[in-house]
């Protein structure tokens, strides 16, 4: 595998309060290839802001270390040439027109002349602000600040844009709009680190994920990969009267007095099958299910919970 | 040309904030004052000059104070702060900008008000003299420095305490004109304890509004222009250290 293009490594921060000593982030290493959609995800409190903050720069870590492209991280002008940041609500001055917003991002990104107007008027379409461009930000609605967002992230082509919290409370119309923006934006072959709780959002958007409990990685990999991982199959089978249906592994009663299993794979099914008929029943279903990214999340974060 | 595109920005927010409208109120206001105190006179002279400029130097410093504590703390309260410093910029950088687009407001509000002053002095009869127009622009140094000064103490301390810390950064406290004023009150043995005390925190502290009293406190000459031209590189220099303050600080904060 290549060298990642961000790497957060060993990653410490405890914040200190007067309720006590909240350690935010234990050891978190994370991984994000270059033209990866990567998902941070968690439960609230989890410490997703707090990596993304540190990987930025915005939150001071207590240790560990950020490497772009290989490189440990110099300083804070080298960084966001390479990277851009949209946050959870942008935040942008009032009184002030969305081209003039991004003339001045622009310029602070080191664009100038032709090039500054080119990238602006660019940037403005893609995100479908042309007519609004010369409006004041008093005006917007949060889609479209949150479209502004984008256009602003995006204005001076950075290899990596981290997103935290993209879509969170936007409307449903809103939220496509969004969507459908970081997917055209992924498909240029921008890298996408995206921070997020919506996870049919993060299902739809990211080829890989990590999911952060308690300030700690649990798991990190490709999605595909964790999803199969979890494939099973559910089984319903039948039981002669009297026979206890606990020896044969954690069976939950379903309709007309049958009874629900679920086995990893085909062998384990045979085998159940085989016992079952041993024993006077049978098997009267059985089919292939894949868990979705929220069962998967609440399962790995209940086995942490229970270990 | 990343500070220029802050200050840029910084000023643009000005002229559309409450802030610069509120000092164009004062300075009415002021202007206003002098114009009725100045009624009675048969005729405006640079004494009536002195008297205006010294209500719009007052309202000037008052306003280099209240920029200082604003000008930073409302990025950071709107989260534009952020948005500028997710940009390949340096925090430094980002102060500098912030501070000179504040100087650039300043100097806006000097020329404005030693425009009008000029004018109602030659309107009431004044003869015209170069140090009308000249006097305010030329404060301008050591109103930079207040306002860099103020941004840095609101780093570290609440806006109130900031802003107070601020007013009193003038020299008065430490210059030996002030010392003369405590011999009244102050026992020899104490005064010769607080003199060299108050000699070096005068050298060390950048005092600020009063710096050519102060001065010729010191050298005991009538240095004229020297001395104002003396004010710019004393200025810029405790302006530059009181920005780097300020970054140092910031980058201590979560942003």
């Amino acid at each position: 595998m290549s060298e990642p293009l961000i790497e957060l490594r060993h990653a410490r921060k405890t914040f200190r309060t007067r309720q006590g000593r909240i350690n935010a982030l234990v050891d978190v290493n994370l991984a994000v290839q270059e033209g990866d959609v990567f998902g941070l995800l968690g439960a609230n409190g989890a410490g997703k802001t707090t990596a993304m903050r540190g990987i930025l720069g915005l939150t001071r870590l207590d240790a560990g270390a950020v490497r772009l492209a290989g490189r440990e991280r110099v300083d804070r002008r080298s960084f966001f040439r390479q990277a851009a940041y949209l946050p959870e609500e942008p935040q942008f001055y009032q009184g002030a027109t969305g081209r003039e917003h991004l003339l001045y991002f622009g310029r602070l990104c080191e664009l100038t002349g032709a090039r500054l107007r080119g990238r602006v008027d660019e940037s403005l379409a893609v995100v479908g602000l042309s007519d609004a461009a010369d409006r004041p930000i008093a005006g917007y609605s949060k889609g479209m600040k949150q479209r502004l967002g984008v256009a602003a992230a995006i204005l001076h082509e950075p290899r990596i844009v981290f997103l935290d919290e993209p879509t969170r409370g936007l409307d449903p119309l809103a939220r496509r709009e969004v969507r459908d923006l970081l997917q055209s934006l992924a498909a240029r072959g921008a890298t996408l680190f995206l921070n997020s709780h919506l996870l049919s959002e993060v299902e739809r958007l990211c080829n890989r994920v990590a999911i952060l409990d308690r300030g700690e990685v649990r798991v990190q990999g490709l999605l595909s990969e964790l999803l199969v991982e979890s494939e099973h199959i559910d089984v319903q089978f039948a039981l002669p009267p009297g026979v206890d249906p606990a020896a044969f592994g954690p069976a939950t009663a379903a309709e007309k007095g049958t009874w629900k299993a679920i086995v990893a794979d085909t062998a384990a099914l045979a085998d159940l099958a085989g016992r079952l008929a041993r024993a006077g029943g049978r098997v009267i279903a059985a089919r292939a299910a894949r868990v979705d990214l929220e069962d998967y999340l609440v399962r790995v974060v209940k086995e942490n919970e229970l270990a | 040309m990343k500070v220029l595109a802050v200050a840029r920005f910084t000023l643009l927010r000005l002229r559309r904030s409450r802030y610069l409208l509120s000092a164009a109120i004062l300075l009415a206001a002021t202007m206003g004052v002098y114009l009725v105190t100045t009624l009675k006179a048969q005729i405006g002279g640079p004494g009536e000059v002195q008297w205006g400029e010294g209500l719009a130097r007052l309202v000037m410093w008052l306003t280099a104070i209240w920029l200082g504590l604003h000008l930073i703390q409302d990025d950071r309260a709107d989260g534009a702060l952020r948005s500028t410093l997710t940009r390949p910029i340096s925090l430094p950088e980002a102060i500098f900008g912030k501070a000179l687009g504040g100087f650039a407001a300043l100097c806006l509000f000097a020329l404005a008000a030693a425009g009008l002053l000029t004018l109602t002095a030659l309107l009431r009869g004044a003869e015209f003299q170069w140090a009308m127009l000249l006097y305010l622009p030329s404060m301008l140094p050591a109103d930079g420095l207040v306002l860099t000064l103020t941004m840095a103490l609101a780093q570290a301390l609440p806006g109130f305490a900031a802003g107070v810390a601020a007013l009193l950064a003038r020299d008065e406290f430490f210059s030996s004109r002030a010392l003369a004023g405590y011999e009244r009150w102050l026992p020899d043995s104490v005064l010769a304890v607080l003199t060299p005390i108050a000699k070096t925190l005068y050298w060390l502290c950048p005092p600020t509004s009063a710096f050519f009293l102060s001065y010729r406190d010191f050298v005991r000459a009538d240095a004229g222009w020297t001395l104002y031209l003396l004010m710019i590189p004393y200025s810029l220099f405790y302006a530059v250290a009181a920005c780097l303050a300020a970054s140092w600080l910031l980058s201590r904060q979560e942003l």
